[in-house]
């Protein structure tokens, strides 16, 4: 058996900020393992600009945001074993992982999974219809035509106007496709307005908002598709349908953390998130820590690093018996909260960074925070949306109020 | 010529190909698709029932027990997964337990094992099934099987066995010669001296090319959720409602993979391409498990599906040599239970239309299954990879496949040429993320070691490509 | 002529609803800021944009490069450059901000690799 002080469970922008902050800490004993022939992750595709403004002060496409990582890690001297999939990982930090060169069993005195998500398919959908050839997620889409230079179709609908969606309706075009639409269950989008403005408006690509794909049609190829309006609940208004004759249907309908290795451990997942229940370590477990869209979906890849490189500061302070421990308090979401990072937090916990999406669109509102039921702070915050992420300081100020669990309220104030 | 041309690769045709080429024939099997296995035997509930359900006297009645006890040995020499898991038909009332009453007269009368259970030991045994279930009848010897992997597994010995496999060959006409029957499909003609029809929801269609208006197919739709493998402490056994007119009703029935399905409906169509699954049909699923067992995680959906079964307007299986026409041979209406009577079915055929065959002194009678390399012990798993390093890569995420067990599957007997059909065999894109990772690396596998351009490879039926054009290649059109 | 643009300065994203005729803003209605009338005086009078494609590659890992424009082009050569990068096929290997095309179409802007490529 190997051993490593510290291992990484993939290497794409996560991982790869995570390793860099390790290293620059102090842990040598580093590896990288990933899964795929290349590290960068799923940068690699994102061939659009618009990335790392916070991080390296600057608009960098996808490739070039993972390039800058890849060369700092290879200058840190950071071993990553490329096509190396992890199939198991123990509670006493004993990885296994196979690649070409055999099967390894690697004990580790910390982990950090920054595994990465993969996004929602048709099946999960359960959008009524055929099964045709024709459908594909964005993503898969987006390598198909960035990587191996092929087009899945030329005529084009896309489902979801997540960014991924907004951005492939632009390439698509750009590359000779015919984009007939975007339709949205939501009465908003939840993708950046430059991106509706720079990719949707400047090549005249309806976004049909409450709407959704209410029918598949074709046998082994897709040949159309019916979209139809929702009613507040979201379910389709009958006899209410709009068809399109498309050979493609590209879908942006969300994305899901792949925790299967935490599960595995019989490690319960928070349901909301569906990445692993962590405190303000980002530690899950004893010496196991996650971060990135591994542990919950991200607006930003700059928000992954920061998140990523606090796991890699942390693991240090851990292997160096240095992060805090003792009683949890839970943090527990009210009114408005969709889902909130970390779940728990130490009674000695020095302050922290707190993260929150609220679960629709509110223009000014009060940020409450409890003990238990005494309200302990309040901040007014404007123009709240679903897709971005809301950060907080959690100071002594309010640390030094907390006895018992720590409640998030977001109370709407009305203009 | 042909001694025997078979028309339709499902499950039904596969058992009588294989069940054939054990003697000197000369043997050949029609498919109208891309790839065997790939309507009513693709979407299905894949179980081996017992034999208690079909009524006294009927056909179904006969061969179902003996297809059930045949299938252990037949999927062992296949080397496809079996497992009897056993299933409960659970009773909510007093009607409900009268109709266990005559199932279980019918399973005395048949030699079928089974067991009565209460509440205090059917819930130790599944603690999710609703507590408001009154009484079980548990048959244990129930089994489940992948009839995907089944019917390639039947036919790839088949074929090492003599058998010839044509796809794409939709039959259009056929024709009576002297000295059999002349077969046309869309591009091609064949003779034969024996026919057997086993186009399952075209077998009608095919009846009538010979003038045989007997019996017409009807299309009974039946939509399915599939679950998660983590969904899989919902139930150890199959459980059913009790049965009714419409058939056994909607189930949940753990898969051999360790998924989860839900369904299905029985919903007559007109069409036989429609295999859509409705919005109505979702929900009735959805309803009728939950009284089963209340909390089920829809969230855990990974696919909906909808498939056809052929059921035949006479109500049993239709088997019988045409009358008019010697060694026309129809074996359809094979609805449920058609695939737990599916080898007994193979062996009536043969039994009864006929006459002194001569067995193969050479038969090959085993065949060598999938790697299934997730399923190994670290220790086999390490030798693989040492003998072939390809195990060590690892293809499809979700279900652990490697690139050497998808190698492996491509250069067989039969090919599987598409994405589709892969997946079918060994399961790359079942998972969870259902292929969007891993398609485009089977792409590139495929086109390797077929030798064929990337842009050539379908998903399922030919001009089924996925790649639709280079983006800044040669071939652009502008 | 009138015109409704919505603003990307910032998430809050106003719809401005702006008049103008050929070369200037007559009244602008809905922006917060100045930053607002600023992002519409350009959007109307001289949009551009970032450009980021594709360009093939001889023995990289993949067969796609990916490239960007080094500076914002004028929206209406977004086309015509996507057909010139058509034409190129570079090798590996390429080291990230290689220019691809200089000066592509006398517009004054390079292509360039926004990634860094070694032989396969």
């Amino acid at each position: 058996m190997l051993n490593k002080d510290l291992i990484i469970i993939g290497g794409g922008s996560g991982g790869l900020c995570a390793a860099i902050s390790a290293k620059k800490q102090g842990i040598n004993d580093i590896l990288i393992l990933e899964q795929d022939q290349e590290a960068g992750g799923i940068l690699n595709q994102c061939i659009h600009n618009g990335f790392g403004l916070h991080t390296f002060k600057e608009e960098l496409t996808g490739p070039a945001f993972a390039q800058r990582l890849k060369d700092e890690a290879k200058q840190l001297n950071i071993p990553i074993w490329l096509n190396t999939n992890v199939t198991k990982v123990t509670k006493d930090k004993i990885v296994t992982c196979i690649n070409d060169n055999g099967l390894w069993q690697i004990k580790a005195k910390a982990i950090i999974f920054t595994v990465g998500c993969y996004e929602r398919s048709l099946g999960a959908i359960m959008t009524p219809g055929t099964r045709p050839s024709g459908i594909y997620t964005a993503g898969q889409a987006q390598k198909y035509l960035n990587q191996d230079g092929y087009l899945v179709g030329k005529d084009i609908f896309i489902l979801g106007s997540g960014d991924i969606g907004l951005i492939m309706a632009r390439r698509m075009v750009l590359e000779g496709a015919k984009v007939h639409g975007v339709a949205e269950i939501m009465p908003y989008s939840n993708g950046l307005k430059r991106n509706i403005v720079q990719c949707l408006n400047d090549y005249d690509i309806p976004l049909y908002l409450s709407h959704t794909v209410s029918k598949i049609i074709g046998k082994d190829k897709l040949e159309a598709i019916e979209i139809s309006p929702v009613d507040k609940n979201l379910k389709i208004i009958p006899n209410s349908a709009k068809r399109f004759k498309v050979d493609t249907l590209l879908l942006s309908v969300g994305l899901i953390p792949e925790n299967s290795l935490i599960q595995d451990l019989n490690i319960p997942l928070d349901k909301k998130t569906k990445g692993p229940i962590v405190d303000e370590n980002l530690q899950f477990y004893d010496g196991m820590f996650a971060a990135g869209n591994g542990l919950h979906v991200h607006d930003l890849v700059d928000y992954v690093a920061n998140e990523a490189t606090q796991a890699g500061i942390n693991a240090y302070h851990y292997l160096n018996n240095n992060l805090s421990k003792g009683k949890l308090h839970k943090i527990i979401n009210k009114d408005n909260i969709g889902y909130c990072l970390p779940q728990q937090f130490h009674e000695d916990a020095k302050p922290f960074k707190l993260s929150f999406r609220v679960t629709k669109p509110i223009s000014k509102a009060k940020i409450q925070f409890y003990d238990n039921d005494n309200l302990i702070k309040e901040i007014i915050k404007l123009n709240l949306f679903p897709a971005e992420m809301i950060t907080i300081n959690i100071n002594d100020d309010i640390l030094n109020k907390i006895n018992n669990d720590l409640s998030i309220k977001v109370v709407e104030i009305n203009a | 010529m042909n001694d025997v041309i078979i028309i339709g690769g499902g499950i039904i045709g596969a058992f009588i190909a294989h069940e054939l080429s054990h003697y000197k024939l000369k043997i050949t099997l029609l498919e109208k698709d891309n790839d065997v296995a790939n309507e009513t035997t693709m979407a299905n509930s894949a179980i081996i029932h017992t034999g208690y359900d079909p009524k006294d006297g009927t056909l179904k009645a006969k061969l179902n027990p003996i297809g059930h006890d045949l299938y252990k040995q037949i999927c062992k020499d296949l080397d496809v997964p079996y497992k009897e898991i056993g299933a409960y038909v659970v009773a909510f009332d007093d009607n409900d337990i009268k109709t266990l009453e005559e199932l279980k007269t019918r399973a005395i009368n048949r030699n079928i094992i089974y067991e009565e259970l209460y509440p205090d030991t059917f819930l130790k045994q599944e603690p999710n099934l609703n507590p408001e279930i009154k009484k079980v009848l548990s048959f244990p010897t129930t089994a489940i099987i992948d009839p995907m992997q089944t019917c390639v597994a039947l036919i790839e010995n088949a074929i090492v066995n003599g058998l010839k496999v044509f796809l794409n060959q939709e039959v259009k006409a056929i024709e009576p010669i002297q000295e059999g029957y002349k077969i046309k499909t869309q591009d091609k003609e064949y003779q034969t001296k024996y026919i057997i029809n086993c186009a399952g929801i075209n077998s009608s269609k095919i009846a009538k090319m010979i003038g045989d208006n007997s019996f017409d197919i009807i299309f009974r739709k039946g939509e399915y959720y599939v679950l998660d493998k983590k969904a899989s402490y919902l139930t150890k056994h199959i459980i059913y409602p009790c049965p009714s007119t419409m058939g056994k009703g909607v189930l949940i029935v753990p898969t051999v993979h360790g998924n989860t399905l839900l369904g299905p409906t029985a919903f007559d169509v007109d069409d036989s391409l429609d295999t859509s699954t409705t919005l109505n049909g979702l929900e009735e699923v959805k309803t009728k498990v939950q009284k089963l067992i209340k909390d089920i995680p829809f969230n855990l959906t990974i696919r909906t599906f909808a498939g056809l079964r052929a059921k035949g307007s006479i109500d049993d299986f239709i088997i019988y040599e045409n009358e008019n026409h010697p060694h026309f041979i129809n074996v359809a209406g094979i609805d449920s239970p058609g695939i737990a009577s599916a080898p007994a079915i193979a062996k009536y055929v043969i039994d009864n239309f006929f006459n002194e065959l001569q067995p193969k002194e050479n038969f090959i009678k085993t065949r060598k299954g999938y790697y299934n390399f997730d399923s190994l012990d670290d220790e086999t798993k390490a030798q693989l990879i040492k003998e072939n390093p390809k195990f060590g890569h690892i293809i499809c995420r979700c279900e652990k496949i490697s690139e050497q067990e998808i190698i492996d599957c491509i250069h067989r007997p039969l090919v599987p040429k598409t994405i589709k059909a892969i997946k079918k065999r060994i399961r790359p894109g079942m998972g969870r993320c259902q292929g969007g990772f891993c398609a485009p690396l089977v792409i590139k596998i495929l086109a390797r070691e077929l030798s064929i351009n990337p842009k050539d490879i379908c998903y399922d039926s030919i001009n089924s490509n996925i790649l639709k054009q280079e983006s800044k290649g040669d071939d652009h059109v502008e | 002529m009138h015109k409704q643009l919505i603003c990307i300065n910032c998430p809050k994203g106003c719809i401005i609803d702006v008049n103008y005729d050929n070369n200037k803003i007559i009244d602008i209605q809905g922006n917060s800021c100045p930053q607002g009338a600023k992002y519409v005086e350009s959007e109307l009078f001289h949009p551009t944009r970032m450009l980021t494609s594709t360009v093939r590659i001889n023995n990289g890992i993949h067969n796609m490069l990916s490239v960007q424009t080094d500076k914002p082009i004028p929206k209406e050569m977004i086309f015509p450059i996507m057909k010139e990068l058509k034409k190129v096929k570079v090798d590996a290997p390429i080291h990230i901000n290689d220019i691809i095309i200089e000066n592509v179409l006398n517009t004054g802007v390079n292509i360039i690799a926004t990634r860094s490529m070694e032989i396969k």
